[in-house]
């Protein structure tokens, strides 16, 4: 028995790696439900939290609103309602961007991390009774453990970071349309993610894997820019496919007008 | 202006922002909110046409990608915006339809696109708006900024859209095309950001329940479980204690709720169409927007209810505690209301047209703004109450007693003056007219 460049140190039986992918894709599978429903659950909980709070802003509106057509105190009422009407708007974005939900995205990611996937060796797929035990059987620190562990999610400032440092495109192109007419295109970028976020960081045997190696899902060498056309609507839809089409063979053109 | 223009020189970016937001971005989407409602209000029915269509299309894709053997079960239906197409200038709403996996489902993509140019029409001119207006902050207001305020108005435009989808997709759900696909034991039909916040605007539960185990399940009032947006139909919830229980959009309807408790529940936009519902405890009670209509309500306690924008129409409630039940917005078009005491009930908005209240307990009662055509209050108790901005040359007043009432511009039969018992001074509010008139 000799022991592999990744450290690990026991024998995996031959009946183990038969049965373990049917057995994994049921627990994966299984897993994927489980996320499924705390994501739904959290989603649940932030709009009958947001429903409540707005009950209550829809409550005193109401009062001002019977106020005001009874005369009393009518500019200091609308003022106070129109206040009120602005708190209702930003309650609704805030239900959008509520850090909240982010924050529990990556607790709930990090949860399953811990507790299901922590105790798996991403290596040889063996299942340990704890992620203490995977690090002796990958003879490894606590910080190569806790670096490996950690849940690989969508860095919210990941643009910015692309276009400060290389910049972004946009101009206009002619496309020469099947009928021999020309479409005005104006072309501009959109960020992306090479290897995309969602199934690499629920991939966890994957990403754990990654995070070893050093990769990091937002750096720049996961980012790329692709073109696309921002008056795409203004086209019918059987000349879309051809102008898409005519935007990513100039592909090469954009990227000269790099800055 | 100028000195604003002044002031606007000196500030801080800090406050800029904050001065931008609070005077400008939020009012102009307020009034955005505004417009776009009524536009939708005039054009339902093309736009629900519109709608239909759609969900048609995406149904014949998955009918056919079932039929290839391409997609399983649809347990998720979802209309979304991508906030990098929108703050680019696509006004359309991804459809998708995915099996029980939802995003993670590896099958091949079932998409079809919703044309929502109408409503993005609205946002791209305020938005251009507050362009304009930021420009006068002198650079404090940047181009990250500007893109926040198009964010709030794509949800802005997020949240009108669901209001308008929940109501069309009631009758999408009812076409041919839809009612032919492989649908899994539940489905639901979702809406909001792609990948992002969203919310059921429609669901369909076709498993089988034990009505004990749903009753145990409800009674443990459990904060990790969730009750919102459940089909709880045709069960037997009698007698159970659901006191305090948060259960949002969900359908209790044709369900016995007999002797039960929901005493300070949270129930908005619940359903409970024909609903058994005797002798049931809803002191203060949320069920805004709840629908309880086609329903007999017998002996039941609504006292300081919270009813604002609920559907009765033709629902009949007898022998009911409705004291201090908010009503406003409400709807009891022919609906009956009987031997209930409604002391200080608050009608602001509702419609009562042909509600039938006749012989009730209505004493320091509001009906402000209330639709009281054809109402009929014959042997009613009035006094103390509110009567503001009504008509009541159509509603009838037969034996009906008023006193010391709270009047504000009604509108009234000259034969019917003299029942008010109304001051020379409050008489000035009232707009006399002879029948016919």
């Amino acid at each position: 028995m000799s022991t592999s460049e990744t450290g690990a140190s026991s024998v995996i039986w031959t009946l183990d790696i038969i049965n373990s992918p049917e057995k994994r894709f049921k627990e994966v599978k299984k897993e994927k439900r489980r996320r499924i429903d705390e994501w739904k659950r959290s989603l649940t909980k932030l709009t009958k939290n947001a429903e409540e709070l707005l009950e209550e802003y829809n409550n005193q509106k109401d009062i001002l609103k019977t106020k005001i057509r009874f005369g009393e105190d009518v500019e200091q009422n609308q003022k106070k309602l129109d206040k009120l009407e602005e708190r209702i708007k930003k309650l609704q974005k805030d239900k959008y961007t509520d850090s909240d939900l982010a924050e529990q995205k990556a607790r709930i990611a990090q949860e399953i991390m811990d507790e299901c996937e922590g105790s798996v060796c991403p290596f040889c797929g063996k299942i340990f009774g704890s992620d203490g035990e995977v690090k002796s059987h990958l003879n490894m620190t606590d910080e190569e453990m806790e670096k490996m562990n950690k849940v690989a999610l969508r860095d919210p400032n990941y643009r910015q970071k692309y276009i400060k440092e290389k910049g972004i495109n946009e101009f206009d192109m002619d496309v020469k349309l099947d009928d021999g007419e020309i479409a005005k295109v104006k072309v501009g970028e959109q960020i992306h993610h090479i290897v995309s976020v969602d199934p690499y960081s629920s991939t966890l045997r994957v990403s754990r894997l990654g995070n070893l190696a050093g990769f990091d899902i937002n750096e720049l060498p996961n980012l790329t820019a692709l073109p696309y056309a921002k008056n795409i609507s203004d086209f019918p839809e059987n000349f879309q496919s051809v102008i898409q089409e005519s935007i990513v063979k100039n592909r090469n053109a954009i990227s000269r007008r790099s800055p | 202006m100028e000195k604003s223009g002044e002031r606007m020189v000196s500030m801080t970016r800090e406050e800029a922002l904050e001065h931008f937001e609070e005077e400008y971005v939020y009012k102009y989407y307020v009034q955005m909110d505004k417009r776009a409602e009524k536009y939708i209000e005039e054009n339902n029915e093309r736009l629900t046409l519109e709608f239909i269509e759609t969900f048609r299309s995406l149904c014949k894709k998955i009918k056919q990608m079932q039929i290839e053997g391409k997609k399983e079960k649809i347990a998720y239906i979802t209309f979304s915006f991508g906030i990098d197409n929108l703050l680019h200038n696509s006004h359309e709403y991804m459809v998708h339809a995915y099996g029980s996996e939802w995003f993670y489902e590896d099958s091949e993509e079932c998409k079809v696109m919703h044309d929502l140019s109408w409503l993005y029409e609205f946002m791209e001119d305020t938005y251009n708006q507050l362009v304009e207006i930021s420009k006068k902050y002198i650079g404090n207001i940047t181009s990250a900024d500007l893109k926040e305020v198009r964010k709030t108005g794509v949800i802005s435009c997020d949240v009108l859209f669901r209001k308008f989808a929940k109501k069309a997709i009631e009758k999408a759900v009812e076409i041919d095309e839809f009612k032919e696909i492989e649908k899994d034991e539940v489905l639901e039909i979702r809406n909001g950001e792609y990948k992002g916040y969203n919310e059921i605007i429609y669901k369909i539960d076709t498993g089988v329940k034990n009505s004990k185990d749903i009753k145990s399940w409800l009674e443990k009032k459990d904060d990790d479980e969730d009750y919102c947006n459940q089909i709880l139909c045709n069960l037997d919830l009698s007698n159970g204690d659901y006191k305090g229980i948060g259960a949002h959009h969900t359908d209790f309807s044709g369900s016995d709720l007999s002797n039960s408790d929901f005493e300070g529940a949270s129930l908005i936009d619940a359903r409970f169409n024909k609903a058994t519902i005797d002798n049931v405890n809803f002191k203060d009670a949320v069920l805004s927007e709840s629908n309880f209509s086609y329903t007999t309500i017998k002996n039941s306690n609504f006292d300081g209810a919270r009813l604002s924008r609920s559907n009765f129409i033709n629902s009949e409630l007898t022998g009911c505690n409705l004291v201090e039940a908010n009503f406003t917005g409400s709807n009891f078009q022919n609906g009956v209301i009987r031997d209930s005491v409604l002391k200080n009930a608050n009608f602001f908005e509702a419609d009562l047209e042909n509600a039938d209240f006749s012989n009730n307990d209505l004493q320091g009662a509001s009906f402000v703004d209330t639709n009281l055509k054809g109402a009929d209050f014959s042997g009613c108790n009035l006094e103390n109450a509110t009567l503001g901005l009504v008509n009541l040359t159509q509603a009838k007043l037969e034996g009906t007693k008023f006193g010391n009432n709270k009047i504000k511009k009604i509108k009234i039969l000259a034969c019917d003056v003299d029942k008010l018992n109304l001051s020379e001074e409050q008489k000035e509010e009232l707009i006399i007219v002879d029948r016919g008139e």
